[in-house]
Formats: structure tokens, C-alpha cells, sequence
């Protein structure tokens, strides 16, 4: 019990830590806050691919929806922040339901193209509404907020360091919360249910109900990311929902690597981070990303985080005389 | 909508299916051999057209980039085959990754060799123009291409289905093991079919640039499309991926004039119900 | 710690009519049986006499074309697999099949996770902290003798000790109904007897629904035998009168001639 809480909160901490130091290395509060929101949407990719094994390119469908849902409410009606962000995740584990249902319907390659097939039929669907969502435009001139309780403003967001204290403050309880979730009761049976489904079934575990659940949870933090990402534009580009997105997300999930949560952030931070500095230096710079890509796939298969865990069980070595 | 106009549009949609056809049918057939999810096959269309772009620049000559650049692609995906096959036994979230990466860093390599910005290909001088058949008037290269696809897709049909090569592309899809047990060479079949696979996307490529035009994100755009096929079609299917393709084609075209979101939200709300439906697709084998 | 039966009435297993055509072929013609109280009831037969697509039957691997089958008085006939285990209804596989990557403790510690009505909300305590279904787990390792191997993981053990775990599993419920498909196919001598003396003892606290080739270790422990022959029951009785009867008899020589 002693053993489990700790690394709960051992990962807290970590993500803590790693959110105080960040701001010290980037050049602006801004780039930080980018990280933060994309180690929370890769951190939903994380718990369908790492603990059950499912590769879903329809995470821009919930990173999108919060966007839009923070977006629309802010714009539109003037909503708070917190309720706009409780909205936008909400509205995104709906969708999940829905999504996750019927993704959970086949397995395999056929899953993935399924979650591919939904992705981009909401990626046209917003493209469609543009009374909506603003079409190709997007929503502009998003309106941030601050923070308030029963009519008392608490504090103001307005300054991107009152931001980035929000984000991280969030960022650490998701994955805080997370990390509960995966190592509770729930969280084995999904490992189960990776070994091997038929048995899960045989002992008497409805597993596509295991499975939806799982989807909820990580369409859940995903849409809260998207809806801290609308307010960190304060924009709403279509971009959020497109294939690309997803393939982000994707991306940063299995750079980091899925053998632990923390991979989330490492992977968001390298793609964010490396982004922005080679951009600068060179516009072709994807042309490395897609090299690093190839590499991970082909020799760092448990990603940025086993290179971690390779280097602390290094430094324990070294250690010990 | 006048008669002509629907006429028009149809036309354009097999021309434009049949080009479908010829990128989905290589995305198959490796799949449904190797098991491979190429995320990068699209990148194959788009080498082929900025190969017919930059020979037609240089030499003046369609025909010299519509029998080069297929080849060039072939045989380069020939010789590189041994080397993607590393990824075959991998998990498919690191194929996913792996083919991710090959496919951003020939798209950033194409842009970084001629410009990010679209470029028009001419259409070989003798199919500039248009063809009368009484009230109805159609581009003559649009129909050359009509006509040359359905005559690969005849050559191809005949390699598939009457050829030893094609009965044994056949058993594999079924099962490689299988295929190994009969003491074929699968090192030998798994290159092959790599190599005819980019060879026909890239001619697809090479066809659609005077139609189209030529941009470094092409790419991305076929491979969505060519996935859609190849799960309405089935895995494997000859006939599933024309029919498949024929189809997007003539529906994407019609419903253009319309509704362009439409059409594109109707192709994907088709290819989530034959999934759900229909998992081997409409033609695939059960 | 005490794990009640659900309150039920009625026989542990009622199968009332089965019957099952494949593509025109009937496997099963009409099989009826009542099992109305604890111990081993074996079910033999010829190969292609129906052991199997029975066995299946009962445990929701395929659907019967006609007929019914009732645990502890429950019709689970269109139950999913899923359920039915929660219904009374446990089985171990023919083939082995367990969370091979996972170790024995994880493996049974799941299977009795299952059956805790708290399984699917429990999104907040750790894994290893609901005392109930530790101790649980612990008794089944004990009974079935994997407590020194609990700590490997699963698809590291022997063949026989694999059989075992799947056992192990399959008690987790308590069930009332304990489908076993040829249990020590594959065994070696040692691991029989083992297993041989696990199957009577199961047998005193639930009714085990046995399918064996092994003609001597099901005279040894059967309460009552049941031999199958082209889809149909041909004979059900004690052990002595099974052995003796001439028309079984005949039914074996007549399939292996």
C-alpha cells in the first residue's frame, strides 16, 4: 500500500519537479506551457497504448473537442474558466464513450483504421461548421479568463507566468491521478487484458466495457489538454483536429515510451522542444525529426524513458563500489 | 445540374478513381503480404510526380518521366526492401512511428529540392486540349489516362491472377507460412512485391500531376484515401481495390459540385460501417 | 473470510436438449442431463461422439442450435462467456492459456479480482490492496501447490504446474459448476496423480464435469460416467456398470474398427 502511494505520488513529484526546472531552460513561459499541454494529451495516448495495447488515431478528436468546447463557451458565453475546462473535459469523455465503443467493436489494424475513419469524418464534420467552429479560420480572439470562485476573482491569468503556474498545477494532478488510475485494481485488468483477452473474458471480465472505460480516461485528459491549449492561444486553428494532430500525439506518446507515464513528458518536451529550436535554425528541420523517428523505432523501442531508467540504473552502478 | 456537367463529373471521377486504384492496390498488397503498415507509401506518389515534374521540366518529354520515374521508384524500393524489412516483425505502433519518420523526411527532402510552393505539370502535346463527342467535351489527356489505367490494371490483373508470381501473392495473403513451407523464396517474392507496389503509386503519381498539379503534401492526402479503399475493398483484393477506388473516385467527383465536406464526411462514415459491418471488406475474402 | 454461494435454487447443471448442426452435419442430437448434487461426472465416448462441442456448449464457446442449460436453476443458454462465469459456471481451457507475462500470484490474483464486487469502480486503491481477494488468492496457490512459484511469471512454468494455474484460476469464484477439458492431456506420470487426486477433491465441495481419454484415472474418481456415441448419450451410470455394459463396449470397438 506504503509502496503503491509513493509512486503516485513519486510521479508527482516528478512532474513537479520537471514543470519548476522547464521554465528555467526555455526561453519563454509560453514554449513551457506547451510542453506541459501535450505531456497531458500524450498522457491519454500513453494509457491506451501503453497498458492496453490500442493505437488510436483519433486523439485529435478529444484534444480538438476541448479546444473548441473552451473556445466556444469563452467566446460565445462568456463561461469561467472552471467551467469551461470541466466542460471541455466532460464533453470530451462523452465523445469517448462513443468513440471508444465502437473502436472497441474489432481489434487490430482494424481498430486503428477505425479510430483513423472517425478521426477524419470529425476532422470534415468541423471543417463543416463553420458556425460552429469557425471552418478553416478557426475561433479567434479567445478571451483567457481569470481565475474565479462564486464571483471573487482568486487571480489573474492574464500574465503567461499566472498561466503556466495553472497549467502545471493541472498538468501534476493528471498525471498524479493517473498514475492511481494504473496501478488500482482497474489498471491490472487492462494489463491483463493486453496479455491476453480471451483469458480476461474467461475469468469473467466484460472487457470491451474495460476497454471504454479506458478510452473515457484518456478522452477525459486529453479534451482538458485541448481546452488549456485554446487558452494558452487563445485560438481554436482547425489544425487541433487533424490527422496531424493525432500523428503528434502519436508521436510524442511513443518517443517518450509507454513502460511509464513520465515517457509522456519526456516525449512532449523532445517534439516541442526540438521543434522549436531547430525551426530556428533550419526550415527543413523535420527532415531530423523523421530521422529520430526511424531511430527510436529501430533501437530505443521503450523510448526517451528507458534511456532514463538506462542512466539512473547506470548511476546506481557507479554508486557502488 | 445539366446532363454534361454529370456526365463530366462522372468521367472525371474514374479517371481519378483509377488513379486511386493504382496507389491503394500497392498499399494491399504489401500489407496483406508483409503485414506492414506503410505509413510512407503515399510518399511514393508524390516522388513519382516530382519526378514526372522535374523531367518534364528538363526535357521537355511525358513519356520519358511516364516510363522513367516508375522504374526509378521500383527499383529503388527493390534495393531498399532488405532494409525496411527490419521493420516487419515490429510492433505496429513502431511501424506506424518508423514509416511516420521516412514519410516526413522525404516530404521535407522534396521541399527542400525544389520549394514548398504547387507547381502545374503540362500535359504531353498531344493530349493538350479537348475531344468532342457531339454536345459532350472532355480533356483529351483526362481520357488518356482513363485508358492507360484500365490497361495496367488489365496487365496487372493477368500478373495477379494468371501468373505464378500472382498465385502465390495470393496463398501469401492467406498465409506466408504456407508459402514458405512450398520452398519459395520469400525473400525474393517480399522484394518484388515492394518494388511493383511503390512502381504503380509512383505511376499513379506521375499521371495525376498534369491533372492536378504537383505539391509537397500530396502524400499525405493519397495515403488517407488509399487506406479508405483498401478497407472498403478488402485486404488483398484486386477487384476490391478498382471497385473501391472507382467508386471514392465517382463519388468524391460528383459530390464535389455540391458538397465538398460532404463527400469527404460520406467516404469515412462508409469506411467506419464496412469495418463494423464488413471487416473483410466488400469484395475481400471472409 | 467466507465466500457464499449466490443464493440459488435448483441443480448445480441441468442440460435439457441439446442439439447442434454444423453445414448439415448434427454433432449433437438432443443431449439431456441433470448433475443434482457435488462430485466428478465423467463424460467419455469415441472420438467424434460430440465430448467436445458439448463441452463448448455448456461453456458458451458456441451457441447450441436447440435446447437449454440451466446453472443452479439460471438459464445461461445466450449468456455472453463473460458472465457466465459470475452465473456459478467456471472451466479451464484444453489448451493452455494464461497471462503468460504476468507472474502465477498476478494471474490468480486477477481471477479472484473478477469475482470482487468492486472490480470495475475501484479506479483509486491500489491493486494490492483489497485484503479480501489477497487472501483468497493466497488460499488458491496454496490448494493447488503453486505458492513457492508464485513470484515467476506464468509462461515460465511447467506444462503440468501451467494446468494447475489454470485451475487455480478457474476456482477463483467458488464456483458451483467446474468444467474440465481433458485436464492432464499432456502429463507426465507424476503430474497425474497429482492432478487425479486435486480433481476428487474438488469433487466434495462442487460438481466437476470431466472430459477424459484417460479411461483408468476417470473409473478411479467418477461419481458417475457418462459415455457420448454419435452425438447422443448412450449409457449413464456408476463406474462398475459402465465398464461392464456390452453396448459401450460395442461402441468402442465398433469406432475403432
Amino acid at each position: 500500500m506504503a509502496r503503491f502511494k509513493s509512486s503516485a505520488w513519486g510521479l508527482a513529484v516528478a512532474i513537479a519537479l520537471v514543470a519548476l526546472v522547464l521554465p528555467l531552460m526555455l526561453p519563454s513561459y509560453a514554449l513551457a506551457t506547451e510542453c506541459l499541454i501535450f505531456a497531458m494529451a500524450a498522457l491519454g495516448c500513453n494509457l491506451l497504448l501503453g497498458r492496453l495495447g490500442l493505437l488510436s488515431f483519433g486523439q485529435a478528436i478529444f484534444f480538438g473537442a476541448g479546444a473548441y468546447c473552451v473556445g466556444i463557451l469563452s467566446l460565445r458565453f462568456g463561461t469561467g474558466i472552471v467551467a469551461g475546462l470541466l466542460a471541455a473535459t466532460a464533453v470530451s469523455a462523452l465523445l469517448a464513450v462513443a468513440i471508444g465503443w465502437l473502436a472497441t467493436q474489432r481489434t487490430g489494424v482494424y481498430l486503428i483504421m477505425l479510430t483513423l475513419a472517425l478521426s477524419q469524418m470529425f476532422f470534415f464534420l468541423c471543417y463543416a461548421a463553420p458556425d460552429v467552429t469557425g471552418g478553416d479560420n478557426g475561433l479567434m480572439n479567445i478571451p483567457r479568463p481569470n481565475l474565479a470562485f462564486g464571483g471573487h476573482e482568486l487571480l489573474s491569468l492574464a500574465s503567461p507566468f499566472a498561466f503556466y503556474v495553472f497549467v502545471a498545477t493541472i498538468c501534476t494532478v493528471a498525471f498524479y491521478l493517473m498514475a492511481r488510475l494504473i496501478a488500482s485494481p482497474f489498471g491490472a485488468t487492462l494489463e491483463a487484458i493486453r496479455d491476453n483477452e480471451d483469458r480476461a473474458v474467461a475469468i469473467g471480465y466484460d472487457t470491451r466495457l474495460y476497454k471504454v472505460i479506458a478510452f473515457v480516461a484518456a478522452g477525459a485528459v486529453t479534451g482538458l489538454a485541448g481546452g488549456l491549449y485554446a487558452l494558452a492561444l487563445k485560438f481554436v486553428p482547425l489544425a487541433n483536429v487533424d490527422l496531424a494532430m493525432s500523428e503528434r500525439i502519436i508521436v510524442m506518446t511513443i518517443l517518450g515510451g509507454t513502460n511509464a507515464l513520465f515517457g509522456s513528458m519526456l516525449g512532449s518536451i523532445a517534439v516541442v522542444v526540438l521543434s522549436y529550436v531547430l525551426s530556428d535554425i533550419w526550415a527543413r528541420w523535420q527532415i531530423i525529426l523523421g530521422a529520430l523517428l526511424v531511430a527510436v523505432a529501430l533501437y530505443l523501442r521503450g523510448g526517451l524513458a528507458s534511456l532514463l531508467d538506462k542512466a539512473v540504473a547506470r548511476a546506481n552502478e557507479g554508486a557502488r563500489p | 445540374m445539366s446532363v454534361n456537367l454529370l456526365l463530366t463529373q462522372i468521367v472525371n471521377g474514374l479517371g481519378i478513381g483509377m488513379i486511386y486504384f493504382m496507389i491503394a492496390i500497392g498499399l494491399s498488397i504489401i500489407f496483406g503480404i508483409m503485414h506492414f503498415i506503410n505509413i510512407a507509401h503515399g510518399a511514393f506518389y508524390l516522388v513519382g510526380a516530382y519526378l514526372c515534374y522535374a523531367l518534364v521540366s528538363a526535357t521537355g518529354n511525358f513519356w520519358l518521366a511516364l516510363a522513367l520515374a516508375p522504374l526509378a521508384v521500383g527499383v529503388v524500393a527493390w534495393l531498399a526492401e532488405p532494409g525496411v524489412r527490419r521493420l516487419y516483425d515490429l510492433p505496429a505502433s513502431l511501424q506506424i512511428l518508423a514509416t511516420l519518420g521516412l514519410a516526413l523526411v522525404i516530404q521535407e527532402a522534396v521541399i527542400l529540392i525544389f520549394d514548398p510552393l504547387g507547381k502545374n505539370v503540362a500535359a504531353p502535346a498531344g493530349l493538350r486540349g479537348a475531344a468532342f463527342f457531339g454536345s459532350f467535351v472532355y480533356p483529351k489527356y483526362r481520357l488518356f489516362v482513363i485508358v492507360f489505367t484500365a490497361a495496367v490494371a488489365a496487365v496487372l490483373w493477368f500478373l495477379l491472377e494468371r501468373t505464378r508470381y500472382g498465385a502465390v501473392l495470393r496463398a501469401g495473403t492467406e498465409s506466408m507460412q504456407t508459402v514458405e513451407l512450398l520452398g519459395i523464396d520469400i525473400s525474393r517474392i517480399f522484394s518484388l512485391t515492394f518494388a511493383v507496389g511503390a512502381a504503380l503509386t509512383a505511376l499513379s503519381g506521375v499521371l495525376a500531376a498534369p491533372i492536378r498539379g504537383v505539391e509537397p503534401f500530396m502524400g499525405v492526402e493519397a495515403l488517407s484515401i488509399a487506406f479508405v479503399i483498401v478497407v472498403i475493398g478488402g485486404i488483398g483484393s484486386f477487384t476490391g481495390a478498382l471497385a473501391g477506388g472507382l467508386l471514392i473516385g465517382v463519388v468524391q467527383s460528383v459530390m464535389t459540385t455540391f458538397w465538398a465536406a460532404g463527400a469527404n464526411i460520406m467516404i469515412y462514415v462508409a469506411m467506419a460501417l464496412i469495418i463494423l459491418v464488413r471487416p473483410h471488406g466488400l469484395l475481400g475474402r471472409a | 473470510m467466507t465466500h457464499s454461494l449466490p443464493a440459488t435454487q435448483g441443480p448445480p447443471l441441468a442440460v435439457s436438449g441439446i442439439e447442434k448442426r454444423f453445414d448439415g452435419f448434427q454433432a449433437l442430437k438432443g443431449v439431456s442431463f441433470t448433475i443434482e448434487d457435488r462430485g466428478v461426472y465423467a463424460f467419455i465416448g469415441p472420438n467424434g461422439a460430440g465430448k467436445t462441442t458439448l463441452f463448448n456448449c455448456i461453456a458458451g464457446r458456441i451457441r447450441p442450435s436447440a435446447g437449454e442449460v440451466r446453472v443452479a436453476g439460471r438459464d445461461i443458454t445466450r449468456l455472453p462467456s463473460h458472465r457466465r462465469v459470475h452465473a456459478g459456471l467456471a472451466r479451464s481451457f484444453q489448451i493452455t492459456n494464461l497471462f503468460a507475462s504476468l507472474s502465477v500470484h498476478e494471474n490468480v490474483r486477477l481471477a479472484v479480482q473478477a469475482h470482487s464486487p468492486r472490480r470495475v469502480v475501484n479506479m483509486w486503491r491500489g491493486r494490492d490492496t483489497l485484503t479480501d481477494v489477497g487472501a483468497r488468492t493466497d488460499t488458491l496457490l496454496a490448494r493447488l501447490m503453486l505458492t513457492d512459484k508464485q513470484a515467476i511469471p506464468a509462461g515460465l512454468l511447467s506444462h503440468g504446474e501451467q494446468r494447475r494455474l489454470e485451475i487455480a484460476m478457474a476456482l477463483a469464484g467458488d464456483p458451483r459448476v467446474l468444467l474440465l477439458d481433458e485436464p492432464t492431456s499432456g502429463m507426465g506420470i507424476d503430474d497425474i496423480d497429482i492432478m487425479t487426486g486435486l480433481i476428487a477433491e474438488f469433487g466434495k465441495s462442487m460438481a466437476v464435469v470431466l472430459i477424459e481419454h484417460n479411461v483408468r484415472l476417470v473409473m478411479k474418481i467418477s461419481r458417475s460416467i457418462t459415455v457420448l456415441h454419435r452425438g447422443a448419450i448412450l449409457r449413464s451410470g456408476l463406474p462398475e456398470a459402465i465398464a461392464a455394459d456390452p453396448q459401450v463396449r460395442a461402441a468402442y470397438l465398433g469406432a475403432a474398427a
